[in-house]
């Protein structure tokens, strides 16, 4: 019985799919059987086990003026040739190019969960906006690197297509996707301390495994003029929440927030999903996470001037710094929505 | 002090009508087990049951894995667990029984977050020494009106008593090596490295509960404590039924401790432990960093210090500020982290913030899934125990999640799964970015 030839699609621009430079950048999608420019030589590459079925070529501009619309017409394309594997780019530093490559790369994944890869130049705008959907391998500034490109694209390919290991980022060679995994060292994790310890005392070079992050600086805002005509909300990232969980918040590692009426939360079932403390004593009392007691004194003596009777919700256990800016940005927003002046923020 | 542990090879386990060793195989008289829970009053029954490499079995709900060991001369076994009186542990000789377990499990209680479980066989069967040995599992059945605390302490003098049993059953036979741990001599021109050990928080232990995990005792908001790396090895610290990816047999073999008793003499002299817990308010993390550099640097006049942690969070700030200190006053400092994150990059997941804190080890993100298969046989729960994967759980006694039917396929992770992750740098793993 012949062995299942893997097949290969590719998505290039219309420059590096041979009809035109810059004055045929509003080209709309074509297709070429087999392969054409650098997808030639990925054919080559691949062998005995794998061919690249077809070429789907989009201009610059016909991708990026209507992205949507784009994405729609070349994932119906995809859809015909049924790939094991889809490879789009290398776009290098090019950053329209990149828009396109990394969307068919990451859409085509996400719909038809397979393999994909586009490679791109670190600095490329595309880069932050596809490395957690689709894998990115690093290039050049240039295309003059096209070929160890395509070699690092077919090899990373060929290990998806064979159900091998595929190693983290610095060792594979593309771009982190915000995703931690463990792998196996030689020494345990005493014997690596040790080792460190006493090559430290010794002045000679060590590698930390992790090293404490930068900050980012943050410019306080400017402190309230009339606090007794402001209105004051309530933070916190003590995880209480109605018992249905409705915005899906995880005891640890949290990625979303919730945003609950204050009597309604407490009137109604409701439960600490925080489990990075012994939510006992804020279930007895909740003004203990959520001073609302004493806020709402200070609305009747007049020293401010209205609470917010909706809390804002995250859990903090474990957050990511990259995910809790995210919830703060939301949170932020919905509270310049609501007219709030200030927030109070209360953590465990 | 010196410490001598002399180890036996076990080849397999057995029930029998008699607990005896012979040829290498320890058999055991499951009645003589049963005869410590019955001293117990918070156990209706029992399961005992013995698990094999490569067998089709889940143990659930495991709190600790104990190595059978006894004292032989020089001192009492499991000071002030097992006995009210107290002689200071990690002198004289010590018998030690190689490749057994015994696994101890809560079977049916939400009484515990932290559970650890872990297969027999499958895909993490080689990352857990656990796996790679044959386990007593014990698991008592509480009676109805158990207090959760009772039902720990007595859980874990079932465990020590039978360790005891299981290793004096081994006397008449001549160990094949004996180890030796002494640093009482100290040698000029090597590095004085001392072991910041924290054992403890109590972030975890509801109702005011502290688990008594020095010499029997509860050290809830300890100041920083001096001990002899023997008295470690030797009983003086155990866990008591709240698993947080350190068991007793990690800390009877102690990796750090073994390592700087190893390299003793050779490439530093180990000078000793200071055990610390986790401060749950900051001006105790104030002080006891303060103290524990101050320590290191006027008694123990250290060149260096490994740190390690005791469970998530607010440990890892404590071990920071240790780590900080430390390295203010010019001792090196290691700390040993883990990543509380999956979903992330490494460049912002330290949670040591101490820009002084330059060299640190991770053994790993918590959170790295593993799908197990199906197994035929289900170990430390009823037949029909759930399984908390990460985003399930319970504390304070407050049940937050459901989690999957525990016999059929689940996911489990580095922390969960026993033997994976350790605090004490007993495992393999490293976190890495993809």
């Amino acid at each position: 019985m012949d062995k299942k030839k893997w097949r290969v699609l590719c998505f290039v621009n219309q420059f590096f799919g041979q009809i035109g430079g810059e004055e045929m950048a509003s080209v709309g999608f074509s297709v070429v059987d087999g392969t054409v420019g650098p997808t030639i030589l990925i054919d080559s590459l691949l062998g005995e086990d794998a061919e690249v079925v077809a070429t789907i070529i989009c201009g610059d501009n016909y991708f990026v003026n209507n992205i949507d619309m784009a994405l729609e017409e070349g994932l119906a394309l995809v859809e015909k040739f049924n790939p094991d594997l889809f490879f789009a780019g290398p776009t290098f530093n090019a950053g329209r190019y990149g828009i396109s490559a990394g969307n068919m790369a990451s859409f085509v994944a996400k719909k038809f969960s397979i393999p994909t890869i586009t490679a791109m130049y670190e600095e490329n705008p595309a880069v932050e906006l596809f490395r957690k959907d689709t894998y990115i391998l690093k290039t050049a500034i240039h295309a003059s690197s096209m070929k160890p490109t395509l070699e690092k694209m077919v090899n990373l390919g060929f290990r998806f297509l064979k159900n091998e290991d595929v190693l983290g980022a610095d060792t594979e060679g593309y771009i982190k996707g915000d995703v931690i995994l463990n792998e196996m060292q030689e020494k345990n994790a005493a014997e690596r301390a040790i080792d460190m310890v006493l090559k430290k005392i010794k002045g000679e070079h060590f590698v930390s495994e992790i090293l404490p992050p930068i900050f980012d600086e943050v410019v306080p805002a400017p402190p309230l003029e009339n606090i007794d005509k402001s209105k004051i909300a309530i933070i916190t990232d003590g995880g209480l929440i109605p018992e249905n969980n409705p915005d899906k918040l995880k005891p640890n590692g949290s990625l979303n927030c919730g945003v609950y009426d204050f009597e309604s939360l407490i009137n109604n079932k409701h439960y600490v999903i925080h489990s990075g403390y012994d939510g006992t004593w804020v279930l007895k009392n909740p003004y203990r996470l959520l001073p609302y007691d004493v806020l709402f004194d200070f609305v009747k003596e007049k020293k401010i001037g209205s609470l917010d009777s909706n809390i804002y919700v995250v859990c903090g256990n474990c957050a990511s710094i990259s995910a809790s800016k995210e919830k703060g940005k939301k949170i932020a927003e919905r509270l310049l929505e609501e007219g709030v002046k200030a927030a109070i923020l209360t953590s465990t | 002090m010196k410490l001598i542990v002399e180890k036996i090879k076990v080849k397999d386990i057995k029930f029998e009508n008699e607990t005896l060793f012979k040829d290498g195989v320890l058999y055991i008289n499951k009645e003589d087990i049963l005869k410590f829970v019955n001293e117990e009053k918070c156990f209706d029954t029992v399961n005992i049951n013995i698990v094999y490499p490569g067998d089709s079995a889940r143990i659930i709900n495991v709190v600790d894995v104990v190595e059978p060991r006894c004292k032989i001369e020089g001192n009492i076994d499991w000071p002030g667990v097992l006995t009210d009186e107290y002689e200071i542990a990690g002198n004289g000789v010590t018998r030690a029984l190689e490749n057994v377990g015994i696994v101890l499990c809560q079977n049916n209680t939400y009484w515990s977050r932290k559970w650890g479980a872990f297969d027999m066989s499958g895909p993490c069967s080689n990352f857990t020494p656990y796996a790679q040995m044959p386990e007593l599992i014990i698991e008592p059945i509480a009676s109805a009106n158990c207090d959760f605390k009772d039902y720990r302490e007595a859980l874990r003098r079932v465990g020590f008593k039978t360790s005891v049993l299981l290793a004096k059953a081994t006397l008449g036979t001549e160990p094949y090596k004996k180890d030796i741990f002494d640093n009482e001599k100290k040698h000029d021109g090597l590095p004085n490295i001392v072991y910041s050990y924290q054992i403890y928080s109590k972030q975890y232990d509801t109702a005011n509960y502290r688990e008594p995990m020095v010499y029997g005792n509860a050290v809830p908001d300890s100041l920083p404590l001096i001990m002899n790396p023997t008295e470690i090895l030797d009983g003086a610290i155990s866990t008591c039924g709240g698993f947080r990816s350190v068991t007793t047999y990690e800390i009877q073999n102690h990796p750090i401790i073994i390592d700087l008793m190893k390299r003793h003499g050779k490439e530093l002299n180990f000078v000793g432990v200071i055990i610390t817990v986790t401060s749950v308010e900051s001006k105790h993390r104030y002080l006891v960093s303060k103290m524990v550099a101050n320590t290191l640097k006027e008694f123990f006049k250290a060149d260096g210090v490994i740190i390690t942690k005791s469970v998530g969070g607010a440990s890892t700030l404590c071990i920071g500020a240790i780590a900080s200190e430390s390295e203010k006053l010019g001792i090196k400092a290691v700390p040993i982290i883990q990543i509380l994150n999956s979903q992330s990059n490494l460049s912002t997941e330290c949670l040591i913030s101490e820009q002084n804190v330059d060299s640190i080890v991770q053994s790993g993100t918590y959170y790295h899934n593993y799908t197990l298969p199906e197994v035929e046989n289900l170990y430390g729960g009823p037949p029909d125990a759930l399984f908390m994967g990460s985003s399930d759980g319970v504390i304070g006694g407050h049940k937050i999640a459901s989690g999957v039917p525990a016999k059929g396929s689940v996911v489990s992770y580095s922390m969960k799964h026993v033997g994976m992750m350790s605090q004490v740098g007993a495992s393999y793993d490293m976190a890495v970015d993809y």
